[in-house]
């Protein structure tokens, strides 16, 4: 009898419901601790340089990780929140304690310069705006030649090989 | 009666939403000027944010190319690139905002400048010094550590940078163009750090900071670390000689003997054969002035 109560078409439709509702429940959040792996880290308000530093985080110290967002993880450390680069945390307990070894030279996004008013203040410092009214000021600067310094890059394949046959470690 | 509750979703919320908005007017006013004074009290006593860093080493470098010529040989270049950016992945800060950078100068003083950002310039008279590419490493390994601890930056007053954030939170500079006070403010930070890297030189301590994080990004690339102990020791020679030039980098007795001691406790890595070979491929010669490859 309960058994066939059970399957009834009305019955069907209110366990399928419920499964449904059952996926959008949050699971109790595990919370992920990473430990910093290299000197002199700052935790970033958004996930780019350009961003404002928020806070300072000690090699070792182990911080809570929040979310990760590409090569950014949002952390919480000392009660302060912000944004540190991948490479500069390992997972808590892997044993990575001195500086890991960027498999790629890491080149950040271009920068992007925000025009509203909520990031004004903290992205309106030294800027390419004033760079460019600076450049105009002092002719003499050799700018064209930082731009060509900026250029000189070494592919990622060709310093491997750079480094594997002058005996380095890898 | 349906129809009633029908209009009054439709038409009535819509209408005291649209009141309520225009009530709220002032409010909001109110709440955004909250906003900006909690974000301009909060960015008061920031830092120098990286992309800040970079424009200012941007005209540093500007600055330095405007007084010594760059030397235009890309083999070296190149190879000067390879050798550094070896070294800077295993750094204490392996990527700046928009990466580092190396490049050779034709002056026959002795010198290399490591400018806010990640660019690093060592000079032909400099390079004329290294015998090998572990000595050439320890020169870029020791600049590297510059840029890491952000000792250029750190050249900047703190009365300049707090009056660049004061004038930052001023309602004006997020309206109007670049005003002239901030560029003024950004020529003297420019000032400050070129001042430092090419007239003054860092604090003996700054020095004495990159020596450590150069003997240990040598030793952990690969390279020799003792090769900082023997260039120090040219340098040292060549100081005594040559009064006024490595007035950037006097090697004192005793940081001779601190590094000599720190390379002590970490071993002396062996020349590579790979490595004399394409060192001496590059640099085995002089380079001649104006020299072009």
């Amino acid at each position: 009898m309960v058994r066939h109560l059970l399957f009834r078409p009305k019955a069907l439709r209110c366990w399928l419901l419920a499964s449904v509702h059952l996926l959008f429940i949050p699971l109790p959040a595990r919370c992920e601790i990473l430990t910093v792996v290299l000197d002199f880290q700052l935790l970033y308000s958004r996930p780019d340089f350009s961003s404002s530093q928020v806070g300072r985080v000690p090699l070792g110290a182990n911080v809570e990780k929040i979310q990760q967002r590409g090569d950014w993880i949002e952390v919480m450390y000392g009660g302060t929140k912000g944004w540190i680069h991948s490479v500069a945390v390992r997972p808590a307990g892997s044993g990575a304690t001195r500086a890991p070894i960027i498999p790629i030279i890491v080149r950040p996004e271009p920068v992007k310069e925000r025009k509203d008013d909520e990031v004004a203040l903290a992205g309106k410092g030294f800027t390419p705006e004033v760079e460019a009214a600076y450049r105009q000021q002092h002719p003499e600067m050799q700018y064209q030649l930082v731009d060509m310094v900026e250029s000189f890059v070494v592919d990622h394949e060709a310093l491997g090989v750079f480094i594997q046959e002058g005996g380095l470690r890898p | 009666m349906k129809g009633g509750r029908t209009a009054l979703y439709f038409v009535g919320i819509p209408l005291l939403c649209w009141a309520l908005s225009g009530c709220a007017v002032t409010g909001m006013d109110v709440a955004s000027i909250a906003v900006k004074t909690a974000i301009a009290a909060a960015d008061a006593s920031r830092p120098m944010t990286d992309s800040e860093e970079h424009y200012v080493g941007r005209a540093v470098a500007a600055r330095i190319l405007a007084t010594y010529p760059l030397l235009r040989d890309q083999g070296l270049n190149t190879y000067l690139n390879l050798v550094g950016q070896a070294l800077a992945r295993r750094s204490t800060r392996p990527y700046t905002f928009k990466g580092y950078h190396f490049a050779a100068l034709d002056s026959h003083e002795p010198n290399a400048f490591a400018c806010p950002g990640g660019m690093i310039f060592v000079t032909r008279g400099l390079l004329a010094l290294c015998e090998n590419e572990d000595e050439l490493a320890a020169v870029l390994a020791h600049e590297v550590s510059h840029v890491a601890h952000k000792d250029g930056i750190n050249s900047i007053s703190q009365a300049r940078w707090t009056s660049v954030l004061i004038l930052l939170g001023k309602e004006a500079v997020t309206r109007a163009g670049v005003p002239a006070e901030l560029l003024t403010l950004f020529g003297e930070s420019v000032e400050d750090v070129f001042r430092t890297l090419v007239v003054n030189g860092y604090s003996r301590s700054a020095e004495e900071e990159a020596d450590k994080e150069a003997i240990k990004i040598l030793a952990e690339t690969g390279y020799a670390p003792g090769a900082l102990v023997s260039l120090l020791g040219k340098m040292e020679t060549l100081s005594k000689d040559r009064a006024g030039l490595l007035s950037t980098h006097p090697p004192t007795k005793e940081r001779l003997d601190s590094v000599r001691t720190l390379c002590g406790e970490l071993g002396t890595g062996e020349l590579h054969a790979a490595r004399i070979q394409r060192f001496n491929d590059i640099l085995g010669k002089p380079i001649q002035q104006g020299a072009t490859r």
